[in-house]
Formats: C-alpha cells, sequence, structure tokens
C-alpha cells in the first residue's frame, strides 16, 4: 500500500482517537451519574 | 435568580467544540499543514494542544466555574486590580469579533442558497464574490446571520446553546466525513493528499514552524477570556474541567485536519491551485464544485457545513455579552439579545461598505493587537484568584487526575506563552 495512505490512517488515528476515547469516558460518566 | 448550568457533560463539549471551530479550521489550517511539513506539522502541532491548548481551556473554565461569572464577575470577584474594566474590555472586543464575523457568515449563508438554488454553479464564483462581499446585499445577510444567532442565545444556555449545538456538531462531522470522502474518491486525488500529508521532518521541526503552530491553535481554541470563560462558568461541581478541555482541543483539531482531506484532493484533482482564506472558499472551491458531477449537491452541503461552524461560534461569541447585561444590568434573556443583537449590526453593518472598516479596524483591533490580551488577563486573574484555590477547582469532578505541574504550568509557563503569541503577532503585522 502506498505510504500516504498509510500516514492519512495513522493521522486520523491520532486525532480521532483521543477524540473518542473522552467523548466515550465522558458518556460512561454522565450514564453512571443519571 | 439562579444562574443557568449546562444539562450534560456532552453537550457541554459540543458546545465547547462549537465555539473553537470556526472558519480557521477549514481554511487556515489545511494550507498551513501542507505548506509546513504535511502531516509532520502534526508534531508541533499536537505536542503545544497538550501543552499550551488543552491548559488553556482549563485556566479559562476553572476560572469561570469558580467565579461562576462571565469575564467582568470573574475578574472582579478574583481581585484582579481594575477586574471590571478588563472585563469590559474582552467584552467590547467580543462585540468586534461579532461584528466582523457576521458579515463573513452572511456571505456563506448567501453562498449556501446560491448553491443550493443552483445558481452558484452558473456563475463565475469570482465575479459573484466580488459583487457580493461588499455590498448593501451582504449587509442584509449579516443582518439574517446575526438574527439567527439572537433567536439561539433568547432561547438559553441548555434549550438554546446546547440544543443547537448538539444537533450542529454531529451534523457538522458527518457532513465533514461525507464531502473528504467525496474528495479522496476524485480521479488525480492522490496529488492532493500527497500535497497535504507527505512529511517533511525539517520544515516541521523548524522554529518558525513551532510558533506558527502555537499561534493557530490558540486562536483556534477561542481562548481570549471571554467565550471559554462565559461557557465555563454554566459547569456544575460534578463536571469534568480536564477530559473536557482534552475533548474539546481534539474535537477542534480533528475537524481542520478532516479539513485538509476535502479541500487539498478535490482542488488537485481539477488542476486548481490550492491556497487560505476567503479565496479558497468563496472562489476556488465553487470552481471545484461547477467541475465536480454532483456539483450542487456538494456545494451545498459544503456550505451547509461552513453555516454550522460560523454560528455554533457566534453563539457564544453573543452569550458573552449578553451573560454580562443579564448578571451586571439585570435584563431578561431575550430582551438583551435582541438589543444586543441590534447593536452588534449597528456596529458591524459599515464593514458591508468598507474593506478598511472591516479589515483594520474591526479584525485588526480585535483579534490582534487587543484580542490575546484577553487570555492574559483570564490567566493573570486565575493567579491573583490562588493557584492552591485554583488546583482544588479544577480537580472537582476531573475524571482524571489532573497532575500537580498543573500549578507551575498555569503560573509561569502560561503567561509567557500569551506573551510569546501576542509578540510574535504583532512582529507579523508590523510585516517582520
Amino acid at each position: 500500500m502506498d505510504a500516504v495512505y498509510i500516514i492519512a490512517a495513522i493521522v486520523l488515528v491520532i486525532v480521532y482517537g483521543p477524540l473518542i476515547w473522552a467523548l466515550n469516558k465522558l458518556m460512561k460518566a454522565e450514564r453512571a451519574s443519571s | 435568580m439562579a444562574r443557568e448550568t449546562w444539562g450534560s457533560r456532552v453537550g457541554f463539549v459540543a458546545a465547547a467544540v462549537g465555539s473553537a471551530v470556526g472558519l480557521g479550521n477549514i481554511w487556515m489550517f489545511p494550507w498551513r499543514a501542507g505548506t509546513l511539513g504535511g502531516a509532520a506539522f502534526l508534531i508541533p502541532y499536537l505536542i503545544l494542544l497538550f501543552a499550551i491548548g488543552v491548559i488553556a481551556l482549563t485556566v479559562e473554565w476553572t476560572l469561570g466555574r469558580s467565579t461562576k461569572g462571565g469575564p467582568i464577575v470573574a475578574f472582579q470577584k478574583a481581585g484582579l486590580p481594575g477586574g471590571k474594566y478588563l472585563g469590559l474590555l474582552v467584552n467590547i472586543v467580543m462585540v468586534m469579533i461579532f461584528a466582523f464575523y457576521s458579515l463573513v457568515l452572511g456571505w456563506i449563508l448567501r453562498y449556501f442558497i446560491a448553491a443550493l438554488t443552483g445558481e452558484l454553479l452558473k456563475t463565475h464564483p469570482g465575479a459573484f464574490f466580488e459583487g457580493l462581499a461588499f455590498s448593501k446585499e451582504a449587509m442584509i445577510w449579516q443582518f439574517v446571520v446575526i438574527m439567527l444567532t439572537v433567536a439561539i442565545v433568547a432561547l438559553g444556555v441548555q434549550k438554546g446553546i446546547e440544543k443547537a449545538n448538539k444537533i450542529m456538531m454531529p451534523a457538522l462531522f458527518a457532513l465533514l466525513i461525507i464531502l473528504a470522502v467525496r474528495s479522496v474518491t476524485l480521479p488525480n486525488a492522490y496529488e492532493g493528499l500527497k500535497f497535504y500529508l507527505l512529511p517533511d521532518i525539517s520544515k516541521a521541526l523548524a522554529p518558525k514552524t513551532w510558533m506558527i503552530a502555537l499561534s493557530q491553535m490558540f486562536f483556534s481554541l477561542s481562548v481570549l477570556g471571554n467565550t471559554m470563560v462565559v461557557y465555563g462558568s454554566y459547569l456544575k461541581e460534578k463536571d469534568d474541567i480536564p477530559l473536557s478541555a482534552v475533548a474539546t482541543a481534539f474535537g477542534d483539531t480533528a475537524v481542520a485536519v478532516t479539513a485538509g482531506f476535502l479541500i487539498f484532493p478535490a482542488v488537485f484533482a481539477f488542476g486548481l491551485e490550492p491556497g487560505a482564506g476567503p479565496g479558497l472558499v468563496f472562489v476556488t472551491l465553487p470552481m471545484v464544485f461547477q467541475k465536480m458531477s454532483g456539483g450542487t449537491f456538494f456545494a451545498t452541503l459544503f456550505f451547509l457545513l461552513l453555516l454550522f461552524a460560523g454560528l455554533s461560534s457566534t453563539v457564544s461569541m453573543l452569550e458573552v455579552y449578553v451573560d454580562s447585561a443579564i448578571t451586571k444590568l439585570n435584563m431578561d434573556r431575550k430582551k438583551a439579545a435582541i438589543l444586543l443583537g441590534l447593536l452588534t449590526f449597528i456596529i458591524g453593518a459599515p464593514s458591508a461598505l468598507s474593506p478598511y472598516y472591516f479589515e483594520s479596524i474591526l479584525i485588526n483591533i480585535s483579534t490582534v493587537y487587543i484580542g490575546p490580551l484577553g487570555a492574559l488577563i483570564a490567566a493573570l486573574a486565575l493567579i491573583k484568584f490562588g493557584i492552591e484555590k485554583a488546583y482544588e477547582e479544577v480537580k472537582k469532578g476531573a475524571l482524571f487526575e489532573v497532575p500537580t505541574f498543573w500549578k507551575p504550568w498555569v503560573k509561569y509557563v502560561y503567561p509567557a506563552v500569551i506573551v510569546l503569541i501576542y509578540l510574535y503577532t504583532i512582529y507579523g503585522m508590523l510585516g517582520g
């Protein structure tokens, strides 16, 4: 596979990973407190 | 009257991301990444996002929550000398920012309607933009945008701002992903991806790139001592600050990074020149849509995306001084929103006829010369409030341990960085 596509995939994981992780944790806390 | 609060943690993050995500994410970040090291630009950007961006959000939200007030109340309660007047100053900055931003968002609303009706695909985008940008017609669209913002703010924190963002933010991400997928599947999209992502470590690690990344990140997160202080003041004690800061910082970055996947493959696929700023959005991309199959549909989605990005920001801008009017002048929310919306229009309307007033007065004074000082004032207010007390506050409701180095970092490093950004911005303005 071409390097540019691999870089694209890495970039997306780097920025969306922490966002999804944090949102998931916040949603769990929300459910636990309601 | 009891102060309004956010309805949920996720609703707060949606509103905070909405405030941070603006037109700069779409028309500035991808260009900077593409020309300053490609994917490697993310190395300085993400390091600074953690070291400064996340910290900046925690500072302003902690100040807002601990004082239960917008800038005027927060700076006063923190014991900052002249706090009332400094609070007033950052409110005035916000009026000025909304005044020029509403003109740009008015252009976007006009483009959205032109895309929807198919008109945009039949015109010459350059001529269309020139005819619209500084005209009486633009003033009408500016008024409509201000009134849309007034309508959301008038409904209140939970029923207006939070609800609108809970619809606009997921929709924004969905639109962004649909458009990015369309763009990267165009023939010859590969050249655009290469331009955007091919890493150049030497460029990315150059001191100048770090400075540009810092300034881009700082302005992108809307930390100017006003919107984020007000949004923080609606937080409850059980609400988390540090994790919400991480989510907001990455949400803002995710939009900016994805925008690059939308723009460059499409621009390169049709052999056009990439660039940044209004020219990209109002001239180059409409040309792309004209050449693309299904152009009307995708142009409509694109301008809807920009409309959501802009409206979620203008709502946070107006909220700053509507909140001040409610708390300091005991005004009713609806009345305050309408009156201050009209005031913003009176101040902003001349910008629709005068590029000089638009750029040299409204933009430069509010975002370059005075704006960044708001972040410094908020940081100094929190230091005056007491760094130990602030640390106890930031830990309340936190879903992960806040390290103790947060204290010296906020007290020494963060204010020094703001001064650095300020001097760099002024230096840039002076042609350095």
